[in-house]
């Protein structure tokens, strides 16, 4: 079986908007915990939650995460 | 709100706050009801005794089911998201504790109950003993899976890390009651009369790991926050 990870803009995509991990958190009703750990690469969000971030960051899902293999 | 409450430092938000009055109450009357009726000379604790202890847990059932299901307004998100993840923050240690004293107190009692004491006790003691070992479980399930607080106050305090982290609690909780299961299964079939204290157990030790893996996933990823 093929090992895929699942790799993100994330952080950079949150700083260049001036947002906090926390404003972030606030604005797709998640906690902070729940962002750091996205933005670690330890947590796999859900596609509903992957959409809320792209929408909050005004960009495409494709272009907030990507494949590792 | 529990940031203006002298014990708010120490007891955490409102609900918890609440929780632990109910448990020390419970205590105090609990063991005033003992003191009062329990003794009854030659025979021990009297079936009295018991039964106004067990009217008491039925009460701060019902109290805290009250706390729970009565319609409330909706928490302001933006204002109440520290206090959230605050309340994460203790919920884990509180499983911790509550985690090792199923594992370390009620657990061995109930077996001890189960195997020496059980023949001798009455309807109402066994209740007793089903009450002592149940509700600290209960509360434990209660806390991982957000029982024993109201669904507003769950909505804000369980995202989708905390499902997650949740699945993976209920999976080592599984883990552990199969391997157990499995186990005290082969026991009874050999020492039936041992079967309630390999219930008590099974049942326990299950809980424990459940809440040990949640609590420490938890503090986990807020110690990489």
């Amino acid at each position: 079986m093929i090992e895929r990870r699942l790799g993100n803009h994330l952080k950079e995509a949150r700083a260049a908007r001036g947002l906090t991990q926390a404003d972030l958190a606030l604005a797709v009703s998640v906690s902070r915990k729940t962002i750091n750990t996205i933005e670690n690469q330890v947590f796999v969000p859900s596609t509903v939650l992957a959409l809320a971030l792209a929408r909050t960051l005004e960009t495409t899902v494709e272009a907030l995460f990507f494949l590792i293999e | 709100m529990s940031s203006s409450h002298p014990l708010s430092r120490f007891t955490g938000p409102r609900r918890v706050r609440t929780l632990l009055m109910c448990v020390a109450i419970g205590g105090i009357v609990g063991g005033v009801a003992f003191t009062a009726l329990g003794s009854d000379g030659a025979s021990g604790i009297s079936d009295r005794a018991y039964l106004v202890v067990l009217m008491l847990w039925v009460g701060l059932g019902l109290g805290f089911a009250w706390m729970r299901f009565r319609p409330r307004k909706p928490y302001d998100e933006a204002a109440t998201r520290p206090k959230a993840e605050a309340f994460q923050a203790k919920r884990a240690a509180l499983l911790l504790v509550c985690a090792a004293y199923i594992a370390a107190v009620v657990t061995p009692m109930t077996i001890y109950e189960a195997l020496y004491r059980l023949g001798q006790a009455t309807l109402v003691g066994r209740l007793f003993d089903a009450g002592l070992f149940l509700a600290p479980c209960g509360l434990a399930i209660g806390l991982i899976t957000t029982g024993v607080y109201s669904r507003e106050w769950g909505r804000l305090v369980d995202d989708e890390l905390t499902l997650a982290y949740r699945a993976a609690a209920f999976k080592a909780g599984f883990a552990v009651f199969a391997a157990l299961g499995a186990a005290a299964f082969a026991l009874v079939l050999f020492r039936p009369e041992w079967a309630v204290a390999a219930l008590a157990a099974v049942l326990g030790l299950s809980v424990t790991a459940a809440s040990v893996r949640f609590a420490l996933l938890e503090r986990a990823a807020a110690a990489a926050a």
